[in-house]
């Protein structure tokens, strides 16, 4: 066997049209690695593994054809007649030659992945290499899907026999696979069935992706073995042996689908009650006054101490947490509104305004009204107490595309995150779930981060549990992970380890300011970098007029990109002031507007944008959330800051006697609203023509107020603005525009 | 080794009789079957080297039943079929290798030792290193022997082998195949007449399924001793000649107004008193071929 796999590889090495197709794969992962190296520095690993995984069904189906064409060559023609007469069998056959193919598409992979990352670290200036992400991409993905195309493909040729026949089949299986494989992401009865795409399941399960993939692989090279020719089996033993091995491997397959099964059964079942909370939490929100909802809510919360035990193997949370909790608004509190994830039960509610006293409480849904028997004042603040329990498993299958790792950061048993989206915390005020705000932070940092008493190693991700916590909030966390002693625990953020030796791991996470805790798991402190003067001008006038807009009371720092130091940090989760840029990109831009070259298109291209953003997001700092492309059923789930944003370009422009490229800009809104081709820039476009249409009925003071209430509030923090909340701004800045 | 092959018969569907109840004893040494296209040949080459299994009747392969022992039969089968194909991309080392792998001949080094060996009978041995899609037609055919070779059989089919070669090719083939016979049945498939009578010490001739002579060479020769003739006449007088029944013509040459023919013909062929006509006193295992097929 070994030596038909060797013969395979080497036949199909020698073959041209696997030369030709190897060649075609490197250029267009070469052209897709080149292209990222515009953008901030990454990881190469990273930058190639998107470079790579951007033609990995491409390169799929390339590699079933070839296989297919291995199976019809192994079948039929001259060569066969006499190759029946030898002593192998044909479970050696198949399965050898399934080996060789499998190894020579792996070849191929590893080398597209070492050749993608070659040229981003070359392009990023040397960026040090995660090895270890590297072997995880081709072990975990790469190579079992080379199994499933050598195999699949193999069988296919050999069934067929005939070029006419397999090859259409190959490339409708690989439809069916590819495409099925989205259907199946995203309906939440068919998830998972998505093992079996490479492309779609990646995120998830990887260890069982792999195996299914790969026992598929296996599964097609056994029913060449035990389906086809077995007249030619000499000797009856051998045929036993090829359906035996076809019947291991059916059952193989089966177990790993009826694994998948098993595993994403109970998260169906979460996933319905996740959409009924959903709905309970809906209504109960329905009639709720403004000053209790999140834009702008009375209670307010400035400092939080907690005390979390997490039990990872029962996705479950407990929590104490002692708040203390001021009234923000104008008229007395009777009541003080939180939100609290609705599964949570609560055990024990506490009140000191004198004395820690029992207080009542209405839960409906994520609603939490803590009733206060003597109302709080304007100004004045009093302590509560919470303890309550639940679980903390967020599932809503077929909502979201994307299925991040925050959403079920505690089900995991090797991690320790905590969830977002729903307020696993009290926050305060009445925030309806905002989905949008579940996006993945890993940022990868190679090598460890040291903070005090915490060392991380491997890539660092961003921490996602205080993104819906008040920025200004003091916090003070104790994490009891219920992890076993010694285990290397991701916390995603630097915390002090408290816990001995020989115990389970508790950290203690501690900040006057708790976005700091946050910001401190990207050590985004990268030295003041010298620009010229000209790009500096530029951007200091950007940020003036930012400022002007909606202050935000902070000076701007602004930092480089250095192509040879390591990666430091999401530009979008930057401390607030903090501009980290590009320097080339921003002299760029700036000698092009200068030059008055600049047009509407220059104003949308990517350097343009790319300094926008960095602007922007330090600006309206982004905290746990980008505008990523997130398709959203509803347009309360969709973040449209981006179309908030691209409306401050406009003013910019305007403001600097572009009125033209300003107005290009708008036109581009008005084509993306109405084409609606893309239903997330659609909704953008929304959002951008809403502003546009507030500052036609009242003006600019209008839309500046709407910035200011924007950042002042709820959307200030996470950075996700739903049009729900752009249009409940919007009302309220003309209201109060109007009254003014 | 000996193969005894008992009321073989091979039917197609539908209805179209391949052999009919051949019966048939190869022992060792060259054994040549004959037989026009479309005779049987092909069939019963892959019967016997275990590719199709037969509708009725028995083989046995020193005394083993084919049917029932094809394992075993393989072992000691080396095959070369009328029209085979290699992998052109390996060179002849490479493929042999392979296919010394396939044939269970583990052991690299033993295998790697074969491959010389047959490869230097081949005499392809300094072409070792050459891709397969580079060699000549006969080169091919000489490592289509050498990879039947490999395994050391007792047992060599080979059909139709020399078809499309030069004469030079198929002289060295057709020798080398000679040379093999030393101390196992080589069973030698073809239409083309010389071949066996340059190498085969038994023979079998096969039509439309059934084999309709079955001994020596000499033996067929003898059967058309008596009814081949030499004949010098006028152009005119020889066209009435190849019209009349129960002659065939093995071959004619035009010399100016008069043709020389070699004929085949029970009788005296009656030409008239200008022609000369002489009986041939040995006649060629092909003119006893045409003979026997011409039911002459």
């Amino acid at each position: 066997m070994r030596n038909i796999a060797r013969y395979q590889l080497m036949l199909i090495a020698r073959s041209p049209l696997f030369i030709v197709a190897v060649l075609g794969l490197l250029v267009i992962v070469t052209v897709g690695a080149v292209d990222r190296t515009d953008g901030f520095p990454s990881a190469p690993v990273e930058v190639a593994s998107a470079a790579v995984m951007q033609v990995s069904h491409i390169a799929l189906m390339v590699f079933t054809l070839l296989a297919a064409w291995a199976g019809v060559g192994s079948k039929s023609g001259r060569a066969s007649e006499m190759t029946y007469t030898y002593l192998h069998s044909n479970t050696q056959m198949a399965i050898g030659q399934v080996l060789g193919l499998t190894l020579a598409f792996a070849v191929v992979q590893v080398a597209i992945v070492a050749w993608g990352t070659g040229v981003v670290w070359v392009g990023y200036g040397r960026i040090p290499v995660d090895y270890r992400a590297a072997a995880s991409l081709c072990i975990m993905q790469l190579l079992p899907a080379a199994a499933m195309a050598a195999g699949l493909g193999y069988a296919i040729g050999y069934l067929a026999g005939s070029p006419v026949v397999a090859y259409p089949i190959a490339a409708g299986l690989w439809f069916a696979v590819v495409l099925g494989g989205v259907e199946a992401s995203t309906l939440p009865q068919t998830r998972w069935l998505a093992v079996l795409d490479m492309g779609s399941a990646h995120d998830f399960d990887q260890g069982l992706t792999a195996l299914a993939m790969a026992t598929a692989g296996f599964l097609g090279a056994a029913a060449a073995a035990g389906l086809v020719k077995r007249g030619r089996e000499a000797a009856p033993a051998r045929r036993r042996m090829s359906a035996a091995v076809l019947a291991v491997a059916v059952m193989a397959f089966g177990l790993t689908l009826t694994a998948s099964w098993v595993l994403w059964s109970p998260r169906l079942a979460i996933s319905r009650n996740s959409a009924k909370m959903v709905a309970e939490e809906a209504e109960s929100f329905l009639g709720l006054p403004r000053e209790v909802m999140g834009l702008r809510p009375a209670t307010d919360v400035r400092s939080y101490d907690m005390e979390v035990h997490l039990s990872p193997s029962e996705s479950r949370l407990a929590n104490t947490v002692v708040m203390e909790v001021a009234n923000r608004g104008a008229v007395p509190l009777s009541t003080l509104t939180f939100t609290l994830r609705g599964e949570f039960v609560v055990a024990r509610c506490q009140v000191r305004q004198e004395t820690w006293m029992d207080a009542s409480y209405d839960r409906r849904a994520s609603l939490l009204e803590i009733k206060l028997d003597t109302p709080l004042a304007p100004g004045r603040s009093c302590d509560v107490r919470l303890t309550y329990h639940g679980m903390v498993c967020d599932w809503t299958l077929g909502k979201f595309v994307a299925f991040n790792d925050e959403l079920n950061g505690v089900v995991r048993q090797d991690r320790a995150w905590l969830p977002s989206g729903l307020a696993w915390y009290p926050v305060p005020g009445a925030r309806r779930t905002r989905y949008a705000v579940a996006t993945k932070h890993a940022v990868a940092k190679p090598g460890a981060v040291a903070t005090a008493g915490l060392q991380v190693e491997g890539p660092v991700s961003k921490a996602v549990w205080v993104e819906n916590s008040h920025p200004a909030a003091r916090m003070r966390v104790v994490v009891h992970t219920g992890m076993a002693p010694g285990t290397q625990v991701d916390a995603g953020i630097p915390g002090e380890l408290i816990s001995a030796e020989g115990e389970s791991p508790v950290y203690k996470f501690e900040s006057d300011w708790a976005r700091d805790l946050y910001l401190a798991a990207g050590a985004a402190c990268p030295d003041e970098v010298e620009l010229p003067d000209d790009a500096r001008a530029y951007l200091e006038r950007r940020w003036a007029f930012y400022e002007s807009l909606a202050p935000s009371g902070r000076d701007m720092v602004v930092t480089g990109l250095a192509r040879r130091r390591t990666l430091l940090g999401n530009p979008q989760l930057a401390p607030q002031g903090m501009i980290a840029v590009d320097g080339r990109l921003v002299q760029r831009t700036a000698k092009r507007a200068q030059a008055g070259r600049a047009n509407a298109g220059d104003a949308l291209s990517y350097d343009r944008n790319l300094v926008e953003s960095a602007v922007l997001s330090a600006w309206w700092q982004g905290g746990g959330t980008r505008w990523h492309f997130m398709a959203g059923a509803a347009s309360g789930e969709v973040n449209v800051i981006g179309g908030v944003l691209r409306y401050a370009l406009v003013l910019f422009l305007e403001h600097n006697g572009e009125p033209d490229i300003a107005e290009g800009v708008l036109e581009e809104a008005r084509r993306g609203h109405e084409s609606g081709l893309v239903h997330l820039r659609s909704m953008e476009a929304e959002a951008t023509l809403l502003l546009e249409q507030a500052r036609q009925d009242r003006g600019l003071e209008a839309v500046r107020r709407v910035f200011s209430l924007l950042r002042a509030g709820q959307a200030g923090r996470d950075g996700v603005v739903t049009m729900d909340d752009l249009r409940a701004a919007a009302m309220l800045a003309v209201e109060e525009v109007g009254h003014s | 080794m000996d193969v005894d092959i008992a009321d073989l018969t091979k039917v197609y569907r539908p209805n179209r009789v391949a052999l009919s109840e051949v019966n048939l004893h190869i022992g060792v040494g060259m054994f040549g079957l004959l037989g026009p296209n479309g005779a049987g040949k092909t069939t019963l080459m892959r019967i016997l080297a275990t590719l199709l299994e037969p509708t009725a009747g028995r083989v046995r392969v020193s005394g083993m039943d084919l049917s029932r022992n094809k394992e075993a039969v393989r072992r000691r089968l080396g095959y070369l079929p009328q029209s085979f194909g290699l992998y052109p991309r390996l060179s002849a080392m490479e493929t042999l290798d392979y296919i010394g792998a396939l044939k269970g001949l583990n052991n690299t080094a033993d295998r790697r030792a074969r491959v010389q060996e047959v490869l230097e009978t081949v005499n392809l041995w300094n072409d070792r290193d050459r891709r397969v899609r580079e060699f000549s037609g006969g080169m091919l055919q000489r490592l289509g022997i050498a990879q039947a070779l490999l395994g050391d059989p007792s047992l060599l089919v080979v059909d139709e082998p020399t078809a499309g070669l030069d004469p030079e090719e198929r002289i060295r083939f057709r020798n080398l195949l000679s040379m093999m016979s030393g101390d196992r049945a080589v069973l030698l498939s073809t239409h083309i007449v010389a071949d066996v009578e340059s190498i085969c010490s038994d023979m079998a001739v096969i039509h439309e399924g059934r084999i309709v002579f079955r001994g020596a060479p000499e033996q067929l020769i003898a059967g058309a001793r008596g009814k081949v003739w030499e004949v010098r006449c006028r152009r005119d007088t020889f066209e009435r000649l190849s019209e009349g029944p129960e002659v065939i013509i093995i071959g004619a040459r035009n010399a100016g107004d008069v043709v020389e023919a070699r004929v085949i013909s029970r009788a005296v062929p009656q030409l008239g008193a200008e022609a000369s006509v002489s009986q041939v006193a040995w006649p060629s295992l092909e003119d006893a071929y045409v003979a026997l097929m011409g039911a002459v």
